[in-house]
């Protein structure tokens, strides 16, 4: 039987890794990619809690339902925000987004 | 904002990877630690043996079905946005590009003026 801690160290691993990715690189989509990383080991946690606290209770596997489907609206807002800001500028680095200061 | 261009990474920006790596490092140490000492429940009453795809509609779509109903709604919504903000720039571009060709936008009032006179395509290329 797996425990539980098992389940958390892993998403922490899995969120080290998103939070490594969001601050070391500096391509738009690697961050991009690095955050949903970082939001799939928050949908880890909750089915490992949901599964491990109230095992007859399934509200956990649905709020990691609902909270995948809003990283794809957010990565759809963000791939287009980015596919613009690379039509305007012809980058994808990060530091772009510092000429967005107003 | 003066980047360095060809020139090899600098040990400022080395500096500054290692720094990040310590953070991180050091984050999830604590988080390990944290976790490994907290009292969590160490087995479970698997349910998961069982159907669960039918509670787990039930709940989709009775308790949380509000949510699941704004959520569809801010899908629609980014798709859109989405759309939105990677087609504005291509309409520009054929705009600048052709100069009036099949779409002839309302916005174009003077080049549908001049295809309308003239009866023919501008622009040397084919399509």
């Amino acid at each position: 039987m797996i425990p539980l801690s098992a389940y958390l160290v892993f998403s922490a691993i899995l969120f080290c890794i998103g939070l490594y990715g969001v601050l070391t690189r500096k391509n738009a989509i690697v961050v991009l990619m690095s955050i949903d990383i970082m939001l799939n080991a928050a949908n880890v946690n909750f089915v490992a809690f949901s599964a491990y606290s109230s095992p007859f209770d399934l509200s956990g596997q649905v709020f990691a339902a609902l909270s995948i489907a809003i990283a794809a609206a957010e990565v759809a807002v963000g791939l287009a925000i980015l596919l613009v800001v690379y039509r305007v500028k012809g980058r994808m680095n990060v530091r772009i987004f510092r000429e967005l200061r107003w | 904002m003066a980047a360095s261009g060809g020139a090899p990474p600098a040990a400022p920006a080395r500096t500054e990877l290692y720094s990040k790596l310590l953070a991180v490092l050091f984050f999830m140490t604590l988080l390990t630690l944290m976790l490994l000492e907290a009292p969590w429940p160490t087995e479970t009453t698997v349910a998961s043996q069982e159907q669960t795809t039918p509670p787990l509609a039930e709940l989709l779509f009775g308790e949380y079905g509000a949510s699941f109903a704004m959520l569809s709604i801010l899908m629609g919504v980014a798709l859109f946005g989405g759309l939105f903000l990677a087609r504005e720039d291509r309409e520009e571009e054929e705009g600048a590009g052709d100069g009036g060709g099949a779409k002839a936008g309302a916005a174009k009032e003077e080049g549908a003026k001049g295809a309308v006179k003239g009866g023919e395509a501008k622009g040397g290329g084919a399509g």
